[in-house]
């Protein structure tokens, strides 16, 4: 028999039941409005669900997958990037079939050669289709001569991280069409994440590859990794270098030309004119001061009780800051401010973010960080058109709700960012080849982005992308580029950033940041100028350490670096903490804290449904996780699944267990083994409506209040109309309090049965509150176990329309928001019944027992602040303490703080005393039948 | 050299096969999972790589579809678990105005009030709905990829479609009940 929930949740994966449940669903439907309506709904919730776009892997997914497995290293993400330098070829493009490879390709013939094989009425031998792809990549007819051609190896994450990767295959056919003597070989671009492994990339590319894309050093050059391309542009009539967009042709100081620019983009901000047009302000002009952009992030910053209701300017990174300090270093970026501009930059810093802040400084500290930051209320201002300016897109319902603007003036240009270039390996064995695919590829770049050359940037599809405000100020950039692109920044400006940002982040006053700075750097015209060995050292040190400034990153990389070989990973499986949001906060931190351990945390449950299947799946698991989330038994320990973890709770003097609440940390009486650590607790409550005690005139349930004075209270608030029940004193669904006051009689260990005469009393009282008086309604689980037809009315529902007084929802807080009131369990009891959630084993099978406590020690003590955390210092102060009324409070508290041991074990006589009481509750028995019946199973225990 | 790679291996023909079919179906839910086309296109040449190394295995498996699925889904939770669903620049070595722009430029883009939606969801209220309603995987299959129970998949469908009706059509919501 199924619960009405049951065929709500059935509704809600209609599509996706077995026939024999979508027949079974039919019929409830046919007498179920509310279902089928349901059903009506989420039918068109689909159709609007698949409608969404069609979203495409760009081919260069594609090209690194058949790169990977073509370099018969099957299983290296491409995210690994310290991969081998030398690969196998991937792609020979068919210069024959003049299209880009795909997989669809390869397999057409072979689709081709089935259907031939079929036809000629031959079997195809198993293993074939290796052979039939072969016919299609090799070359139809034989290369005219193979000792002629010239093979490049050619890579450029800028060519895949675009999607166009189809359209860059498509110039190196023709390429190769141009040159019959070189034939190219793509490889999938390396890249790093960060400077090292960028470094470990390019240095990869440079030995692998004869013509890559990145953004090479001097230093570079000096080890050999890529080619001065001076001499080669020089005898080059072709390739003009007066075609590039001032600034973005970057020779270095001593005019060696290290690469070429491939496209670019000139960095530009976004207004959104709607807020400019609301405030009467003018519209971002190009030529506008510093002092403008501040005043006008002032004004369109509006503040509602102390919060940001609309932010005058707000950016990802520290880009804006990046272009504000550029503008002090003069037009040939190569000195720093003197004192008092420096003074007056960090002011009109602290004016920005700090002080009545019209920009958010949050996003700059996780950029800096690298660390999480909830974007998601910023994105969904800028979709409501609540953010002026910004960096990034704004999209709103209206497009033209959103402008480009070019950044306040300079003095030096517009900046630009650039994608990477296109360098020639200093190791190729081809110079003059890989020359001719580099200057090709330099003039004739697929369209897409904003080409660097001029010729191909007044052709390219991107202007007609643009709105005409926007296209304006494109036109205002690209004449107005900065000469000094790329150009290297002075000495010491690495300091002055770094003030700038703590002046940003609240960390220093700009008289703090000055007073450091000036004694890190000499600042130009300097008011005192520090020793030039000091400085040496702050740079030495910076080298080796980032700014106090940025406290998060200081932490991290002077945390002791470990060779990879030290670094433990513990599998952590566990499904019931994955809706914990800080979890992976809790995962990092403790990751940065130990650096000898990674945790691979899999949202995955115990599998099992009954007690057998559930423990072979504990089994199973155990063989997988060194932690994992379950409720072990003594069997676990001994068939060695579960760890105990007696002796590591007494070496971990940070563990603390008497922490926990009484009886949440679960200990086994029969050897003292410590099976599992307790995360969150779900105490259970009574629910009640003070509404209804108030106009019955009853006192509220009391902390401490008896099951006596429950039965009385609810009998009381029970309401009929005839033999109808319009309100129930109590009602609940599944069976918690109904079975409290049965357990109500054991010891508080569960191990001591109710004598005779208690269980007398135990039968009595469910008599009154069930079968005679009928304070509350037989729970809808008990009925439904017993085969039943109930009407099985959501419990929700039924709340709703004000027909319980009293009600257990199981902490669903149905009726959170009418006013509900909590209640403890009336006394005695055996602790509320909580359950747990997240309870923490250590496998029996671990190769890291002792890392894998530490994970399990460290866990328990910093939980994501969400539910009721098992231990009292966090507990203490958990935020689910603000939503709770006073009564309700101190309901929690008492209820906290008698929680009985949580292994409750009834033993196997329970059932008997179970069924007695649902017989005595239906009224199906008399107490006297029972009792006797009782009697002769489990022989009673007959008291004084 | 792909020649090479399918070789007198049918298993990494049908590799070859499941990419072909399920390469953008795969890429589309990473996408909606994690919020990054980067990320998901790591994330799915992954989850390709691990199908290429299990190619003997996945051969044999009943439901090759379902058993992608999971690869992804659980390649997605190991990635959100660290927290960067963003991909925030380093200082980097060059220049930080020299990379490409953030991610949540792109995530700024998604406008429309479908992704926004899905946005709005938990991701395990999210990964089932997906599964289900878009990419039209049968119950069984759905838990399947999410190692969970039927009845949890249900559960979780029901929760996820009201909160995705809350989200994606709010003057709708009338804060009562079905």
């Amino acid at each position: 028999m199924r619960r009405h929930t049951d065929y709500e949740n059935m509704v809600a994966a209609y599509d996706g039941l077995t026939p024999a449940e979508r027949r079974e669903l039919d019929a409830h439907l046919a007498e179920c409005a509310a279902c089928a309506a349901d059903l009506a709904a989420y039918r068109q919730m689909d159709g609007e669900i698949r409608s969404a776009r069609a979203l495409k892997a760009s081919a260069g997914l594609r090209v690194r997958f058949s790169e990977a497995i073509s370099g018969a290293t099957a299983a290296i993400p491409a995210a690994q990037v310290a991969r081998p330098a030398i690969h196998e070829p991937v792609i020979r493009k068919p210069k024959r079939q003049r299209a880009p490879w795909t997989w669809s390709r390869a397999l057409v013939p072979v689709g081709f050669l089935l259907l031939f094989a079929l036809a000629i009425g031959l079997s195809l031998p198993r293993g074939n289709g290796g052979r039939s792809a072969d016919v299609v990549v090799r070359p139809v007819a034989a290369p005219p001569n193979q000792a002629e051609i010239v093979k490049l190896r050619f890579a450029c994450d800028t060519a895949s991280a675009f999607s166009n990767i189809g359209e860059w295959s498509k110039v190196i056919i023709a390429f190769e069409e141009a040159n019959p003597d070189i034939d190219v070989v793509i490889d999938a671009p390396l890249t790093g994440t960060d400077a090292t492994s960028y470094q470990k990339a390019f240095e990869d590319m440079a030995e692998r590859d004869d013509v890559f894309c990145a953004i090479p050093s001097v230093s570079d050059w000096q080890r050999g990794l890529v080619a001065n391309l001076g001499p080669y542009i020089a005898n080059d009539p072709e390739f003009n270098p007066d075609d590039f967009y001032t600034g973005l042709w970057r020779p270095s100081r001593d005019g060696e030309v290290l690469s070429v620019p491939t496209y670019f983009r000139p960095l530009l901000m976004k207004y959104n004119p709607e807020l400019f047009d609301r405030a009467g302000l003018p519209y971002p002009q190009p030529g506008w001061t510093w002092d403008d952009f501040l005043n006008a992030a002032k004004a369109l910053t509006v503040r509602e009780g102390g919060e940001v209701t609309q932010w005058g300017y707000f950016e990802t990174t520290a880009g804006t800051l990046t272009v504000r300090l550029r503008s002090d270093l003069g037009a040939g970026l190569n000195s720093l401010p003197d004192y008092a501009t420096a003074a007056n930059t960090l002011r009109w810093v602290e004016k920005l973010y700090v002080d009545e802040p019209a920009a958010p400084a949050e996003p700059m500290r996780r950029s800096l960080a690298d660390g999480k930051f909830n974007m998601q209320p910023f994105i969904n201002m800028l979709n409501d058109g609540k953010i002026a300016m910004s960096n990034i897109d704004m999209r709103s319902d209206r497009e033209e709700s959103r402008h480009l603007a070019p950044y306040p003036d300079s003095g030096y240009g517009i900046l630009s960012s650039y994608f990477s270039d296109l360098v020639m390996s200093g190791k190729t064995a081809h110079p003059d080849e890989a020359w001719r695919l580099l200057s090709y590829l330099s003039r004739h770049l697929p369209d897409g982005e904003v080409p660097a050359r001029r010729s191909l940037a007044e052709k390219a599809s991107f202007w007609q992308r643009l709105d005409e405000p926007s296209a304006a100020a494109y036109r205002y950039a690209l004449d107005h580029l900065s000469a000094q692109l790329g150009a290297p920044l002075p000495d010491g400006y690495e300091h002055y950033q770094k003030a700038a940002v703590a002046v940003a982040l609240g960390e220093k006053t700009v008289e703090q940041a000055l007073a450091d700075l000036d004694a890190q750097v000499t600042l130009r015209g300097g008011r005192t100028a520090a020793a030039a060995g000091v400085v040496d050292a702050a740079k030495s040190a910076q080298a080796e350490t980032p700014a106090p400034a940025q406290t998060v990153i200081t932490e991290t990389a002077t945390a002791t670096p470990r060779a990879a070989d030290d670094v433990a990973t513990l599998e952590f499986h566990c499904e019931s903490l994955l809706a914990y949001d800080g979890l992976y906060q809790v995962i990092a931190a403790f990751e940065s804290e130990n650096r000898d351990v990674k945790i691979h945390y899999l949202p995955v449950s115990v599998p099992g449904t009954d007690e057998a299947s559930y423990q072979a799946g504990m089994a199973e698991t155990a063989k997988k996780a060194d932690v994992f989330c379950a409720m072990p038994g003594l069997t676990e320990l001994q068939r060695g699944i579960a760890t105990d973890l007696a002796p590591y709770i007494a070496a971990d003097a940070s563990f603390q267990p008497d922490d926990f609440y009484p009886g949440a940390l679960r200990t086994l009486a029969e050897n003292g083994a410590t099976l599992s650590v307790p995360t969150y607790i779900l105490p259970t409550f009574i629910s009640y409506d003070p509404k209804a005690f108030d106009a019955a005139g009853l006192p509220y349930p009391e902390p401490g209040w008896t099951w006596d004075d429950f039965l009385t209270t609810a009998v009381k608030l029970t309401q009929r109309e005839g033999v109808n029940v319009a309100r129930w004193g109590f009602y609940e669904m599944g069976g918690a309090v109904f079975t409290g006051r049965l357990h109500a009689g054991w010891s508080m260990d569960a191990q001591t049965p109710p004598d005779y005469a208690e269980v007398e009393r135990i039968l009595r009282w469910y008599e009154a509150m069930y079968a005679r008086d009928r304070g509350a309604a037989i729970p809808a689980a008990l009925s439904v176990a017993s085969g039943e037809r109930i009407s099985a009315t959501p419990l929700e529902r039924l709340l709703k329309a004000g027909k319980a007084a009293m009600w257990n929802d199981g902490g669903a807080n149905f009726m959170s928001e009418a006013g509900a009131q909590t209640a403890a369990y009336p006394e005695p009891n055996q602790g509320a019944f909580f359950g747990r959630t997240g309870e923490l084993v250590m496998s029996g099978q671990t190769q890291h027992p002792d890392l894998a406590w530490r994970w399990i020690s460290y866990l328990s003590q910093h939980l994501p602040d969400e539910g009721i955390p098992a231990r009292r210092s966090l507990a203490e102060n958990a935020s689910f303490w603000n939503g709770l009324d006073e009564s309700s409070k101190a309901a929690y508290r008492y209820t906290l703080d008698h929680i009985a041991p949580v292994n409750v074990r009834f033993g196997e006589e329970y059932q008997h005393y179970l069924d007695a009481v649902i017989a005595v509750a239906k009224g199906e028995k008399t107490v006297e039948q029972a009792l006797a019946d009782l009697d002769a199973q489990v022989k009673l225990r007959r008291g004084s | 050299m792909i020649t090479q790679a399918l070789e007198g291996d049918e298993a990494a023909l049908l590799v070859a096969q499941l990419f072909d079919h399920y390469s953008d179906a795969i890429f589309a839910y990473l996408f909606r999972l994690v919020g990054n086309r980067d990320v998901a296109e790591e994330l799915a040449q992954e989850t390709f790589l691990r199908a290429h190394s299990a190619r003997q295995r996945l051969s044999q498996a009943l439901n090759q579809r379902a058993w992608l699925y999971r690869v992804a889904t659980n390649a997605a939770f190991d990635h959100l678990r660290r927290g960067r669903r963003f991909a925030w620049l380093p200082w980097s070595r060059v220049d930080e105005l020299h990379a490409p722009q953030p991610d949540v430029a792109e995530a700024a883009n998604q406008r429309d009030a479908l992704e926004k939606a899905f946005q709005a969801l938990p991701i395990d209220y999210r990964a089932p709905l997906l599964l289900h309603s878009y990419d039209g995987l049968s119950v069984r299959e759905v838990a399947d990829a999410l190692g969970i129970s039927e009845g949890a998949v249900k559960m979780r469908l029901r929760r996820a479609r009201e909160m995705f009706r809350r989200s994606y059509n709010p003057e709708k919501q009338n804060g009562g009940l079905p």
